[in-house]
């Protein structure tokens, strides 16, 4: 029986897609409600701005419910697939916000409550560290970035991530491994040169 | 910092930006549906000749076509390194193929790029950090270790074997040894880079009858590589990790 309202989808992920598939928009609601949180983060952790971060996130379910009945789901990897859009949305973030601009231009201003001191320095704080990674990562190539995004940061499994990323596992296994071991090699670096500095700065 | 490259800050999105993205969301789903609906409709006259077209572009291309396997790898190798935003350097070059599989290289301003085809699937990667790539030289890839071997590991439907290795190994190395997460050695066949080549590398494949994991695992089926010299030194055990 098909269900009526989103407390009634409390199965997997995969049960609930085939709802979407058949154009439930509420099931796709709960889909939305599972995951937005999460995909916000990766896009945060990719963008290091939260407001494009938002748009892109609303871009990824967007785009999700376009292509809703492409992906035919033999296990629960919805999450994967969302993943896979978020990452060529913020690959190519200016056409997709391009795309749906209109669509974007009919979001309603969210009147923010107002926040306590400490939650904004918190999230002014989260903006000037995700900055700064952004930049210290800049020579890791793009597809290790990738991996590491997924699988370290947002704690993908390799599978997941090849799914989302359209790669065998164990070439996302080798390109994590080579993000990791570059960030290695440059945390040493900067270890050695500040160690450099402030032994001149003591003589 | 140094924490945070591992471990990233994260932020939530607010319960009340949630609702607000979530009620906007449903809201479109209709005008995307309906989009959809009147471009299927201004576009059905378009896929009824798009069929006619196909048909006749592909009996031209069944009745004019001469291309071989190896010919057929190269393209499709072509379309992948296009989709991997590399710029290449030079043409494509298959190094070794038989029974079905086929191990591709070529450079580009990202380094030593290889693909494994097998049937039914593929591997392919860029910024290979093998000794003698020098490709590689000045791009992102030259920045890490550079290491004896490098490798493409694919699984699928190779006339009976279900998961090949291939890989680019320093000139140094005339043996490469692969140890599977079952314990299982096996010895790579060996190749040299075709003439013409600029990268100084030479290149292994092997193809394992059964993969000792099972599909939908997240292990890995390969849990080393040795390199060996001529005289059966040692160069480099690689750890592939998990």
């Amino acid at each position: 029986m098909r269900p009526e309202a989103a407390s009634d989808y409390e199965g997997s992920d995969r049960a609930l897609w085939q709802a979407v598939q058949r154009g439930d928009a509420e099931a796709f609601g709960v889909i939305f409600d599972r995951h937005a949180s999460r995909i916000f983060s990766y896009c945060f952790q990719s963008t290091a701005d939260p407001e494009t971060a938002k748009d892109v996130t609303s871009i990824v379910f967007l785009e999700a419910w376009r292509r809703r009945n492409a992906p035919t789901f033999t296990d629960d990897l919805v999450r994967a697939w969302l993943y896979g859009i978020a990452t060529n949305v913020l690959r190519n973030q200016r056409r997709s916000q391009r795309r749906y601009r209109a669509a974007l231009e009919r979001m309603p201003r969210v009147e923010v409550e107002p926040d306590f001191t400490d939650e904004v320095d918190s999230r002014l704080g989260a903006i000037e560290s995700m900055q700064l990674i952004k930049a210290a990562l800049r020579d890791v190539p793009r597809r290790e970035r990738e991996c590491l995004a997924l699988c370290t940061w947002q704690g993908l499994t390799s599978r997941e991530a090849s799914i989302a990323l359209g790669i065998p596992p164990e070439t996302v296994r080798s390109r994590l491994h080579r993000a990791h071991e570059r960030i290695r090699r440059q945390m040493v670096a900067a270890e050695a040169e500040s160690g450099r500095l402030s032994a001149e700065r003591s003589k | 910092m140094k924490r945070d490259l591992f471990a990233p800050p994260r932020i939530e999105l607010a319960s009340s930006e949630h609702a607000a993205r979530r009620s906007h969301l449903l809201r479109e789903l209709p005008r995307s549906t309906e989009r959809k609906l009147e471009r299927g409709k201004a576009a059905g006259w378009i896929r009824r000749r798009s069929v006619l077209v196909v048909a006749v572009v592909a009996a031209f291309v069944v009745t004019t076509s001469a291309v071989g396997l190896s010919i057929s790898v190269i393209r499709e190798d072509e379309a992948l390194h296009r989709q991997l935003s590399q710029r290449p350097l030079g043409q494509p070059v298959q190094v070794a193929s038989a029974n079905g599989w086929s191990l591709v290289a070529w450079r580009s301003d990202a380094g030593l790029c290889l693909d494994l085809v097998v049937p039914g699937n593929g591997a392919s990667d860029c910024g290979i950090p093998v000794k003698g790539a020098e490709s590689a030289a000045g791009s992102a890839a030259a920045s890490g270790p550079q290491h004896e071997v490098g490798y493409v590991l694919a699984s699928g439907e190779n006339n009976n074997r279900d998961l090949a290795i291939g890989g680019a190994a320093a000139l140094d190395v005339r043996r490469v040894v692969l140890t599977l997460s079952n314990g299982e050695q096996i010895d790579a066949q060996m190749f040299d880079a075709p003439d013409g080549f600029a990268e100084r590398v030479r290149f292994f494949f092997a193809d394992v009858a059964k993969n000792p994991i099972a599909p939908g695992t997240q292990e890995s089926p390969l849990r080393s590589i040795d390199a060996y010299d001529a005289a059966g030194h040692v160069l480099e055990q690689l750890s592939v990790s998990g």
